[in-house]
């Protein structure tokens, strides 16, 4: 299978899947990747077999998957010569994923994803403090400004999992650094969808920096608190949004 | 005012070591260098197709069976081709064979990333010089905790990328270790950010830093020293 460049720091979109229904994790990550603005209005999608390359399944599944994307309306497929799957993006689709996602997740099952986040994100900002030069503080400062400059759902949650990605680098490790990887594919598509206007991206920026700004000191335990801070304030929202969905 | 750190025969020994496995990782870096410093020479503009010769070098050393080479090629400087601002021709080892690395060379695309300021590009380029980076984690292109190996590619003294491999912290150290282990000294290799890349005392693991200023031997000419550990 081809390797890519920055093909797991990208995170989510085009992750390899592992577990449940291959074909409905196919179509999710598809339609993530189309809510969020990554593949925009219009676009073709790749073929069939460039797309089953990418994620690493059979050509069947990925055209399960795009029948699926196709019932929703998510696509448009034309036949013949300059055929092929077109995005059909529209507003309302950021919403009703939302609500489709958190309405599979009950209230412990949320604490719980969050209970783990912070676990992985607390302990790689203690050591990423111990354990960063100062070349490093310079680049999560860069990715830093690259996420405060970040413009559309999409290149947010891209700079915001590009930062988390930098912090378990810098704590040198692999497999903090896997973990960040699954869980910014887990969730932060859902956080992103769910909170992505300018206020929640700029508490984000705001709290990347308290990250940063307690590495620069090597302040292990502060950098451990800004991170933990920031997964409970998600937590929180997410719960509070989920409870919502009682109300109908 | 610290001590100079004394060699004995055992630390000798994993100079010699060090200098091998560090030595084949330049060795092959120069060769793919070198092929592609003769490619700009000999033509007025370069394209990616013009690169041919570098899986040619690179594959060989990434299937050899007693090789520790995981990744290695050429990464061309921002607008050095002319039919892509960014490009990498690099090759990885992965289910036996030479596998070419995709590279997005979109800005806008998801996989897209601008590698200039790494210091595994950028250190080439500012300083002339070879360079090692690492240990750290290569999210880009091993997916492991690695090391690479670059030096700068110049043309008439203009920079046009950097050649390189990469060895995963993994080989290095079961290269290192055994001889390492044989020199009955608490010993720890760490490179000029004082990082640990590898060490015999379990209260000094790779990836950490050493803060405290002990005796140490800087292993000539390569950002990395042979480190005295007191505890």
């Amino acid at each position: 299978m081809p390797l890519r460049f920055y093909g797991s720091g990208a995170a989510a979109v085009f992750a390899p899947l592992e577990t449940l229904s291959r074909s409905e994790l196919v179509a999710r990550r598809l339609t993530d990747a189309i809510a969020l603005g990554l593949i925009p209005d219009a676009e073709q999608l790749p073929g069939e077999s460039d797309l089953a390359g990418i994620f690493g399944v059979s050509t069947t599944t990925i055209r399960e998957a795009l029948s699926s994307l196709r019932l929703r309306g998510l696509i448009d497929t034309r036949r013949g010569r300059g055929g092929g799957s077109f995005v059909r993006a529209h507003e309302e689709i950021s919403t009703a994923i939302v609500r489709d996602r958190l309405e599979e997740l009950s209230l412990a099952q949320l604490r719980d994803l969050g209970d783990h986040y912070s676990a992985i994100a607390g302990t790689a900002a203690r050591l990423a403090a111990e354990r960063a030069t100062s070349d490093d503080v310079e680049r999560l400062t860069a990715v830093c400004d690259s996420l405060e400059s970040a413009e559309g759902l999409g290149g947010r949650r891209r700079a915001d999992a590009q930062f988390h990605i930098e912090v378990a680098a810098t704590a040198q490790s692999t497999r903090l650094y896997r973990a960040e990887v699954s869980l910014q594919a887990e969730v932060g598509t859902l956080l992103w969808l769910a909170f992505g206007d300018d206020e929640s991206h700029r508490r984000t920026v705001r709290s990347c920096r308290d990250v940063v700004a307690a590495i620069d000191r090597t302040d292990g335990e502060a950098a451990r608190a800004a991170a933990e801070e920031r997964v409970a304030d998600s937590t929180a929202r997410l719960i509070d949004l989920r409870l919502t969905l009682e109300d109908r | 005012m610290i001590n100079p750190l004394v060699l004995d025969a055992g630390l000798e020994a994993v100079l010699e070591v060090v200098e091998s496995v560090v030595g084949d990782a330049f060795a092959l870096a120069d060769r793919i260098g070198a092929e592609v410093q003769s490619v700009f020479t000999g033509q007025p503009t370069v394209r990616r197709a013009d690169l041919g010769a570098v899986v040619e070098l690179a594959r060989p050393a990434l299937e050899d069976p007693a090789a520790r080479i995981q990744g290695a090629g050429f990464v061309a400087a921002i607008d050095a081709l002319a039919d892509s601002r960014w490009w990498l021709e690099w090759f990885m080892f992965s289910n036996g064979a030479a596998e070419r690395l995709l590279v997005d060379t979109d800005p806008r695309g998801e996989n897209f990333y601008d590698y200039g300021s790494l210091p595994w590009f950028d250190v080439p380029q500012r300083t002339g010089r070879r360079y090692i980076t690492g240990p750290y984690v290569d999210y880009l292109c091993t997916d492991d905790y690695t090391l690479t190996f670059t030096v700068p590619v110049t043309v008439r003294d203009r920079f046009v990328g950097v050649a390189g491999a990469d060895v995963r912290v993994f080989t290095f150290e079961k290269a290192i270790l055994p001889c390492l282990r044989a020199t009955q000294r608490k010993v720890a290799i760490v490179n000029d950010q004082r990082r640990i890349v590898l060490s015999n005392s379990a209260r000094h693991v790779s990836g950490t830093l050493l803060r405290a200023e002990l005796p140490s031997y800087r292993i000539e000419d390569l950002p990395l020293s042979v480190v005295e550990l007191t505890s």
